[in-house]
């Protein structure tokens, strides 16, 4: 109608293009005005549709021509000849770099037509990675969540104007000038760190190559998932750790040892491997090391061994607890970002498919564990309202009791005896050492007396777990994921006990017994334990479970088949690392034995767990066996079913009968373990509690042994002196005669040694603590309004969709009666356009569509005004 | 390593570097497993950037995805035409976004995706319904189905609209830790 000519709005659009560059909105308003004649006058929806496309193209034009000139926005005019009103008000933030790429965006896919959303929105993209670094813009067009074609333009985009921008600085203020002359020196910075980045990339590709296991790794999460894959990881960690501690240690201890040229004097025979005693004198072992200064030539410099025993574990300490502290903090963060709201739900097993998991087996019965878990789920649902009676209450609460008094006495018991047999074994060393002339015989009769108390602990470590677990049979947990974390509870607090009464019994007795060289009977102890817990977890892997599995597989199908019991093994592992942390100070050749006995652990866990030839032996073997009993051993077998699940009962009374029941225990044996394992979840569990009691706990066994105890007189870096920490006294005393080190002097009075700054360093960190604790529950209300802001929101939407709705019904309504003579016409779009809705329900509600589409609402009078969220 | 450099230029194995998270061992690596499921259709020197597509069949045979009971709909999402045919663009692409180093809200983005069966930008009771068909290879009941969506609608659904969007989803995400490491697929 009136659109011959450029429509005043249209020149008032092309005014606005003008001044884009000083435009600050942060939105684009596009203003729909509709005008019933104007509208009406429309032959077909087949031209609205045109004159849709137009209409986002022209966006698109209009976004494109920003930095050209005026003219070719008269182009664009002219080119919306079509007869329509509608307006584009267009007020973008752009500034000059923006505007500059508005017509290379054309260039690229971003955007597509049709969607002037998109459009500013890559705009906006661009104008915000133009002024970051290049490190950052490279992160961040990677995290696009777009196809490869539009980042990788996307990238040229970038990197053009990025280059362009020195040259666009001319056409500037002068202020701008300034900062843009800054930036400009940053691009020519920016070739270097370029460089630099693509040594750092092929760095760290050196060292992806170097890491160990990948591809076993990668097979071990495709047959059991990520749970079972977390231990791995988890082992791996500790190997790492260990290799550092070792790397530290031999540098700095070991290899000056060496260079002392004292004997080692090694007798090697089968039992000293497992007793430790006759490696006494090496380097094995505290008492081996000299107190003397190392001092080669006439360099005049000298290597205080002392010093670099005690700075050397103290550095090896103080890496670990760094590390685990930030790798615990990490893990925290990852896990515990909505603590409040941390809760087990439906939803986190339906959207969270393990799709490591790529054995074809292993797929199949992680689906099935996951309809049972489902199904457990909802029963629970279900069973929520359903409340026990009193009498019930009672029982199961004295149920609970009993179980707790019960283990609670079994660990005490088994802490006592440790106590008693290590003092009666302190004895028999005693006598042992004392006679060592004129009793000569005796002792060798029996050398390996001193293996009793490691393997009494290992036994108890092997044993006590299995009966606690039996107690679910009594306590009977709704949820078993309480049941697991009781478990868990329990085995942490004999594990931790055992290892305190050690402790104990090390500092207080053994310490203050006298003994020639006590350190280096403590280290032999911890050797021993350490190699005895490795024997016997080797041999549980290889032949407890085995033999479990054959048994819990043919013979007592109550038991059910093993799965990998991912807490009892990360407990043993943590175990282990607790007593090498003790024993580091006493051997500190200890992080290379655990280095060794993690490598091997993790073969033998890895081909223990996926052992499968010899299971398919073994079942072949049964199958015959079973065939000969004929049907009664099936029907037996799915009598036995409950441990499988329903599932698994049901495809073993398939036709296919008895090689397919067979073949699903098979499977049961690389049985994933239980759904209560949510890996990240517990591997957060697990850092921590290496953390918490293991780590802490070491730390102030340790402090105590060089505040407080004597070291042994005859043997050692720090004989002769009253406590361990007089070293460092010392080295003090002779520093502060040196008028080059005084800071260093300065630093430990003031700082170390000084009372009150710790006192006062204390007083802030609470304060500090404190405030952090009171924002954070400041967050916590914000987060819980905000919650509520968008439930309002959400319902605020759905009200207006109603009413859009009814008033859509209503116009439709209207019109029918009134236009008589256009009713066709309004039925062919009515007509069309419910295909439409029929295609994607998302445009039938969704309002900006809506509207768009909506030809026949001219007659309403008046202005919509939609808003796009930009 | 000189011949293998022949299948990209320089410019082009840098832009993947940095559009994807790999190092350039693992562009190759890649490169080479793709090459290798169609190898006469998949030319060698890749310089001229070809137009190739490895289809559907081929690309869904690949161990890692073989027994993925989402395999199509992953191809689909990353793929140009929703078909699940592939250009090697799309397939790094893919495990780009399935890799260890992919942040979070990536993941989630193409997660949604993935479960928005039907393309709508929103997880409807539908989707959802097709979601647990999939997971649990249909042992569920019909009834059991539509309660499990019920639940999770009730769950997850932050602003009572009876569908999950983007952000109800990436929100859910979040209470979920082990998303991070289960989207993930090992090359």
């Amino acid at each position: 109608m009136k659109s011959q000519e450029p429509t005043p709005v249209e020149k008032k659009a092309c005014r606005r293009q003008e001044m884009l560059s000083d435009a600050h909105v942060n939105e684009i308003i596009i203003e729909v005005e509709n005008v019933s004649a104007g509208v009406q006058r429309h032959p077909s929806l087949n031209q609205v549709f045109q004159e849709k496309v137009l209409l986002d193209s022209r966006i698109n034009m209009v976004s494109s021509i920003s930095d050209i000139d005026v003219t070719d926005s008269q182009r664009v005019s002219k080119r919306n000849d079509q007869k329509d009103n509608r307006v584009l008000r267009f007020s973008t933030p752009l500034n000059e770099s923006m505007s500059q790429t508005l017509y290379s965006l054309e260039c690229m896919g971003i955007d597509t037509p049709g969607s002037s959303h998109e459009t500013v929105q890559g705009q906006k993209l661009i104008a915000s990675l133009i002024p970051m670094t290049s490190r950052d813009r490279i992160k961040a067009i990677r995290n696009q969540p777009r196809t490869m074609e539009e980042k990788r333009n996307l990238r040229k985009i970038v990197d053009k104007e990025k280059s362009k921008q020195p040259h666009h600085i001319l056409q500037l203020n002068c202020c701008v000038q300034c900062l843009q002359s800054i930036s400009q020196q940053a691009t020519c910075f920016e070739s270097w760190l370029q460089a630099y980045r693509r040594s750092k990339s092929s760095l760290s590709e050196i060292l992806n190559s170097i890491s160990l296991w990948q591809k076993t790794l990668k097979i071990i999460g495709g047959k059991f998932g990520t749970s079972v894959l977390s231990y791995f990881n988890f082992l791996r960690w500790l190997l790492k750790f260990n290799i550092f501690s070792f790397i530290l240690n031999f540098s700095f201890i070991i290899i000056p040892q060496f260079t002392m040229a004292e004997k080692n004097t090694l007798q090697f025979t089968g039992l000293e491997f497992f007793t430790g005693m006759d490696m006494r004198d090496t380097v094995m072992y505290y008492g081996f090391y000299t107190n003397s200064t190392i001092q080669h030539g006439n360099s005049g410099a000298s290597y205080n061994m002392q010093l670099a025993y005690i700075f050397t574990i103290g550095a090896c300490l103080t890496t670990c607890f760094f590390s685990l502290l930030f790798s615990m903090a990490r893990y925290f963060r990852n896990n515990f970002i909505n603590p409040h709201i941390y809760s087990g739900g439906i939803t986190k097993l339906i959207f969270c498919w393990d799709f490591t998991v790529t054995h074809e087996k292993a797929v199949k019965l992680k689906q099935k564990n996951l309809s049972t878990e489902i199904r457990e789920n909802l029963s629970e649902l279900r069973q929520e309202k359903a409340k026990l009676t009193f009498n019930q209450q009672l029982t199961r609460f004295s149920a609970y009791l009993v179980a707790w008094v019960v283990s609670t006495g079994v660990a005490i018991a088994c802490c006592v005896a440790v106590y008693y047999l290590a003092e009666y074994n302190l004895e028999v060393t005693n006598t042992r050492a004392e006679g060592r002339e004129n009793q000569f015989l005796k002792t060798h009769k029996n050398p390996g007396a001193v293996l009793l108390l490691p393997f009494v602990v290992s036994c108890i470590n092997l044993a006590v777990p299995r009966i606690y677990s039996m107690f679910r049979l009594v306590e009977r947990y709704e949820m078993p994921r309480h049941e697991v974390y009781i478990l868990l509870i329990r085995n942490i607090f004999l594990k931790i006990s055992i290892i305190g009464i050690l402790c104990y019994y090390w500092l207080n007795t053994v310490a203050l017994s006298g003994e020639e060289c006590w350190e280096t009977l403590i280290g032999q102890e911890i050797y021993r334990l350490l190699l005895m817990d490795f024997v016997f977890s080797l041999a549980d892997s290889f032949l407890g479970e085995f033999l479990r599995r054959i048994i819990g597989m043919q013979l007592i199908k109550s038991l059910g088949v093993q799965e990998f019991d991912i807490a009892r093994n990360v407990l043993e592992l943590i175990y282990a690392q607790t007593l090498v942390w003790i024993g580091i100070f006493f051997c500190p050749l200890l992080p290379f034995i655990q280095m060794i006995m993690l490598f091997i652990m993790f073969y033998a866990k890895n081909v223990s767990q996926s052992n499968i030839a010899i299971y398919q032996f073994c079942s072949n073997a049964c199958d015959l066996l079973r065939l000969k009993l004929g049907k009664g051993a099936l029907r037996r077998s799915q009598e036995a079913g409950p441990g499988w699940g329903p599932s698994a009962a049901a495809l073993a009374a398939d036709e296919r009968g008895l090689p397919f029941s067979l073949q699903v225990s098979l499977m049961m044996n690389f049985q994933p373990p239980s759904k209560a394992w949510r890996a990240s979840q517990m591997m957060t569990f697990f850092i921590f509690l290496l953390f918490f009691p293991s780590f802490t706990g070491v730390l102030c066994t340790l402090a105590i042994t060089i505040w407080r105890l004597k070291p042994s007189a005859d043997c050692g870096p720090f004989r002769g002196l009253p406590f361990f920490i007089h070293s460092i006294y010392s080295w003090i005393d002779t520093l502060s005669t040196r008028p080059g080190y005084l800071w260093v002097v300065w630093i430990y009075q003031n700082l170390i040694g000084s009372v009150h700054f710790f006192f006062i360093l204390t007083l802030i960190v609470l304060i500090i603590t404190y405030l952090y604790w009171q924002i954070t529950e400041g967050r916590k209300i914000m987060i819980r309004l905000l919650h509520e802001q968008i439930i309002n929101e959400g319902k605020d939407k759905m009200f207006l969709i109603e009413k859009l709705i009814k008033l859509h019904d209503m116009e439709k309504k209207a019109n029918s009666s009134s236009l008589v003579l256009e009713r066709r016409e309004v039925e062919q779009q009515g007509s069309l356009h419910l295909g439409k809705h029929d295609g994607s329900p998302a445009e039938s509600i969704n309002p900006f569509i809506f509207n768009k589409y909506e030809p026949d609402s001219g007659e309403q009078d008046g202005e919509q005004v939609m808003v796009l969220p930009v | 390593m000189g011949s293998k450099q022949t299948v990209f230029t320089h410019e082009q194995l840098e832009a993947y570097q940095d559009c994807t998270f790999f190092t350039r061992k693992e562009i190759m690596r890649l490169f080479h497993r793709y090459q290798d499921l169609a190898p006469q259709l998949v030319p060698l020197d890749y310089t001229t950037c070809p137009d190739v597509k490895v289809p559907y069949e081929l690309i869904g045979s690949m161990p890692e995805l073989k027994d993925n009971p989402f395999r199509q709909r992953i191809t689909q999402v990353f793929s140009d035409d929703g078909d699940g045919h592939m250009t090697l663009d799309n397939f790094l692409d893919m495990f780009s976004v399935m890799s260890e180093m992919a942040p979070r809200d990536l993941k989630a983005y193409y997660a949604f995706k993935i479960y928005d069966f039907n393309n709508d930008d929103y997880i409807c009771a539908w989707d959802l319904e097709q979601t647990v068909t999939k997971l649990t290879r249909g042992e569920l009941s019909a009834e059991e189905v539509s309660l499990v969506c019920e639940k999770v609608l009730d769950e997850a659904d932050g602003d009572h609209d009876g569908r999950l969007s983007l952000e109800d989803f990436q929100n859910m995400i979040l209470r979920a830790p082990d998303f991070l490491s289960t989207f993930h697929i090992r090359i």
